[in-house]
């Protein structure tokens, strides 16, 4: 699985433990379309943790930039 | 299929072009506005002009929600309450006179604070502004409950207290974009804080930069969102209906139902039950029950209500904002119904205190990082929030004496921050409870008990409380 396919899994699992089983397209912003909140964003802060080493605390953290697959790739690519 | 009280009106493709048209823009105020007035909004039709020319100027409508604010204020400003009660406690009709004054004085003050803050971001000053700027009202409040001061000095101090302490929070927004998206800080932000939808401490809908991302920018996306806006307030109507029938019933409240509907109240109110127990003719327990339950079933409905009003009125002014609440019944845990109740106060809570705990703290034990993070929002920062809201018990008490008073709440904040605290621990890693009957009925117990807290009686202590609680459960002489 490459990167971009790990990361809409992921998004995929957090919306379908949230009973959201709607489609999404890599540039939608799960939080702005209120899909998604932001303790949901928590997991998605762990998620980079641990799979991709990241140390959001770092940077001037904001849930937008990792509320769709779009920014989370961004991110990743730095 | 899912049952509906009022259909997906945004989907009709008659109504969405008809929403575009002049006659239509203008029907749908009229019909909002018309729901507004019934909502008891003296302003619902100077609110109607500012929507009309709103929906029909959507390339001024900053500028137009800009001086719309200005007026709001001038006529209904949310700080006047407290202006009143000081203006008339120290003999200083004044202050009502010249408010306006003060909150130029203000809105300077936040200007000339968010510029430092962006031009010396990397200075120990400004590194954490939103911090700082806490410590900074804190301290200026204890300095004007403790020390005597020259009469005008006194007067003019709290009443920038009084009037900064409604804008603390949407000024505590503003410096956290300070170095996102590349967001210019304006003139016209300044004027939205605080808009005319407000009449709250909490933010709705958040930033200015959230509100750029939600604005509609199509006419379609603007018909979409004033329909839904519509929607919204029929659905706040009928629960504005849903509860002067409860209140009238239950409580023998004098609603507009009173010619139709007369009833002798029905439960004795949350205060009145505790203040018989603390007299020793405590109601029977499951009338106490009935009481808690009661006070739960209000509290839910007077949030939701004002908080869709709110967030309709905004939504007819072109902003797609989420809503307030949204289905608490059907909230899973703990931490959800609290997410699902008061959806903008939470996100304050996680905005200013949860992520800088989380990012900063116990960042190699993930349970702890995440009890101690909750705490510090649910917790903490709700009992900050609340006290510093509250800014009329401490230029009546002082300071020190206020803080004794605010003991039930802190208690109330004690409880609430922990189990949310561990409603989160017991959902990390594993998918959400069902929503069971024994569920809900934990969720609801749990709410029950601890709403009585978040509004007490301020000459009761905590022990007061606590005993009526105790009672709850085990027969229990005074």
């Amino acid at each position: 699985m490459d990167k971009r396919e790990k990361v809409r899994h992921f998004l995929t699992n957090v919306l379908t433990q949230k009973g959201d089983t709607a489609p999404f397209a890599d540039n939608d912003s799960l939080l702005l379309k209120g899909r998604i909140d932001s303790l949901n964003i928590l997991e998605i802060v762990d998620f980079l943790e641990k799979e991709f080493g990241f140390d959001l605390s770092e940077q001037q953290f904001d849930p937008n930039h990792i509320d769709s697959v779009e920014n989370i790739m961004r991110l990743i690519d730095g | 299929m899912e049952l509906r009280i009022i259909p997906r009106l945004e989907t009709s493709p008659f109504l969405l072009r008809f929403s575009q048209t002049i006659l239509g823009k203008v029907t749908l105020v009229a019909v909002f506005s018309i729901l507004v007035y019934f909502h008891g909004k003296v302003f619902w039709w100077e609110l109607g002009i500012a929507l009309t020319l709103i929906s029909l100027l959507p390339q001024f409508r900053r500028q137009l929600i800009g001086v719309t604010t200005a007026y709001w204020l001038y006529h209904h400003a949310p700080y006047k309450t407290d202006l009143v009660w000081f203006s008339a406690n120290f003999e200083a009709p004044f202050l009502l006179k010249y408010h306006f004054v003060y909150v130029i004085i203000c809105f300077l003050m936040a200007w000339l604070y968010i510029i430092l803050a962006r031009k010396w971001s990397g200075h120990w000053l400004f590194e954490r502004p939103v911090r700082n700027l806490l410590l900074l009202y804190i301290v200026m409040v204890v300095y004007a409950s403790s020390v005597s001061l020259p009469s005008v000095i006194f007067l003019s101090l709290w009443s920038i207290l009084i009037i900064a302490g409604k804008y603390l929070w949407f000024l505590a927004y503003a410096l956290s974009e300070r170095g996102k998206e590349n967001h210019p800080f304006s003139l016209t932000d300044l004027m939205q804080f605080q808009p005319f939808w407000g009449n709250s401490n909490v933010p709705f809908p958040k930033s200015a930069t959230y509100m750029q991302k939600i604005e509609a920018k199509s006419p379609l996306d603007l018909a979409t969102v004033q329909i839904k806006g519509l929607k919204l307030m029929l659905w706040a109507s009928v629960m504005l209906l849903g509860l002067v029938t409860f209140d009238q019933i239950v409580y023998g409240s004098h609603g507009f139902l009173e010619p139709f509907l007369k009833t002798m109240p029905v439960l004795p109110t949350a205060e009145q039950a505790i203040t018989k127990y603390l007299m020793g003719k405590p109601f029977p327990r499951w009338i106490c029950w009935l009481v808690l339950v009661a006070n739960v079933i209000k509290k839910v409905l007077v949030i939701s209500i004002s908080g869709s009003l709110i967030i309709a009125i905004c939504r007819m002014s072109g902003f797609n904002a989420l809503r307030n609440t949204y289905k608490p019944l059907a909230s899973r845990s703990i931490a959800e119904f609290y997410n699902r109740l008061y959806y903008y106060f939470k996100e304050l809570l996680v905005e200013f205190f949860f992520y800088p705990t989380y990012f900063r703290f116990f960042k190699q034990h993930p349970r702890v990082r995440i009890f101690f993070a909750t705490f510090a929002a649910a917790g903490f920062g709700n009992a900050i929030f609340h006290f510093l809201r509250d800014i009329i018990y401490i230029m009546d008490l002082s300071f020190w004496s206020a803080l004794v008073n605010f003991q039930v709440y802190f208690l109330y904040c004690l409880i609430l921050g922990t189990a949310i605290g561990l409603s989160q621990l017991r959902s990390m890693g594993r998918p959400p409870p069902k929503q069971g009957v024994i569920n809900s009925l934990f969720i609801w117990c749990f709410y029950c008990l601890v709403m009585i807290l978040d509004e007490p009686i301020p000459s009761l202590s905590i022990i007061d409380y606590g005993s009526f609680m105790l009672n709850m459960f085990i027969p229990f002489a005074r």
